[in-house]
């Protein structure tokens, strides 16, 4: 009986924002439950590793370095044990340790942005985690997050992505990260978002929002398949 | 707090039971996860556990020559010519092809050193003495 949420951050390309994210994720829950997150940072160049080392994380985030295929598993059940949720940041290629990630999430999400190069490795993400609730008879959710979005307005590679999805019958998460300079300054401040000032980053409130809607739609879709296997039970 | 704060129910992490599927042992998991890796793409990067071993056993394995101590067992790497290079080489050759032995390399230093120290000491004649004489 698994009561805290694993949830994996996966696509094969690099650079898409699994990293930005994991972190606002993390920062929104840490931020409206008060409960300890933990991230699991399962890339090789370390990014969170890398944050951390600012030394202005917040005392209810631990990272967790992982080292290979050969070590997530514990660490995944050793981040359930401790922590209220377990967010999993995954390295942008495709190597087996994803597999064993997704084998144990509860949500897979796959970060696009408005460009054809992701869609495309958005679906190899996809057809990994079809394979990996056949070969686990479990069912494993996943959502595409569209994320780093001009602000301004809607590109037409957006549209022509967004409605290929839907044709397509694949679920994009009601929720969408705009490009924004609060999200990059986590990065270069060791900070999470609402530990970040006005007099730090401009646009911070419209940050924040972003932040607060994404994190209700990823719990209200994680919600809605605890109902629905409850109610299959 | 933000509006959007305000505006919405507090996010909470109480789940009774998400569901994890049937429980698997550690080596049933490692196998399923080995499959849909492959048939997906997603590669191991870990290093081999087993290497492949060989099929010869010892006694199949042929005799291996006796290998000679030298006694050579200093380095010397220094920087020749290309022609000194070849020299020596066609030396070894040669002096393995007519001893019907290894001759190795150092061995045609050594006898080159040799024969230099042989000159050195050999007794010339002194041309300039003739001069000297008138």
């Amino acid at each position: 009986m698994s009561k805290t949420p694993v949830i994996a951050f996966v696509s094969p390309k690099g650079g898409v924002g699994k990293t930005t994210a994991a972190l606002t994720l993390a920062s929104e829950l840490i931020h409206q439950t008060g409960e300890r997150i933990s991230i699991i940072d399962a890339d090789p160049n370390y990014p969170f590793k890398r944050w951390a080392v600012l030394g202005r994380k917040p005392h209810k985030l631990d990272i967790i370095c992982d080292d290979s295929e050969e070590t997530i598993l514990d660490n995944i059940e050793r981040a359930k044990q401790s922590t209220k949720a377990v967010l999993i940041d995954l390295e942008g290629t495709k190597n087996m340790r994803v597999t064993y990630a997704v084998s144990k999430a509860d949500l897979v999400i796959i970060p696009v942005q408005g460009s054809i190069l992701d869609a495309n490795e958005a679906a190899e993400a996809i057809k990994l985690v079809k394979r990996t609730e056949k070969g686990f008879g479990r069912t494993i959710d996943y959502v595409i997050l569209f994320i780093r979005l001009p602000a301004a307005l809607l590109t037409r590679n957006f549209l022509d992505i967004s409605n290929q999805l839907k044709d397509a019958q694949i679920q994009v998460l009601d929720a969408q990260l705009i490009e924004r300079e609060a999200f990059k300054t986590m990065f270069s401040t060791g900070r999470c978002l609402h530990d970040l000032s006005e007099s730090q980053v401009s646009g911070l409130v419209k940050a924040k929002a972003d932040a607060a809607n994404y994190a209700h739609a990823i719990l209200n879709r994680l919600r809605r398949r605890h109902t629905q296997s409850t109610q299959a039970a | 707090m933000t509006a959007s704060d305000n505006d919405r129910a507090k996010l909470n992490l109480n789940f009774d039971d998400l569901g994890e599927g049937t429980p698997m042992s550690r080596p049933e998991i490692e196998q399923r996860v080995q499959q849909i890796s492959d048939e997906a793409g997603f590669h191991s990067r870990a290093p081999s556990a087993t290497f492949p071993k060989s099929e010869l056993t010892l006694a199949d394995q042929p005799k291996r020559r006796t290998r000679i101590k030298t006694g050579r067992t200093y380095p010397f790497n220094t920087k020749i010519k290309p022609e000194t290079y070849e020299l020596i080489c066609r030396l070894s050759d040669e002096a393995t092809e007519r001893e019907q032995r290894p001759v190795s390399m150092a061995e045609i230093i050594e006898r080159s050193l040799d024969a230099l120290k042989e000159a050195k000491h050999r007794k010339l004649p002194n041309f300039s003495l003739l001069n000297e004489g008138g």
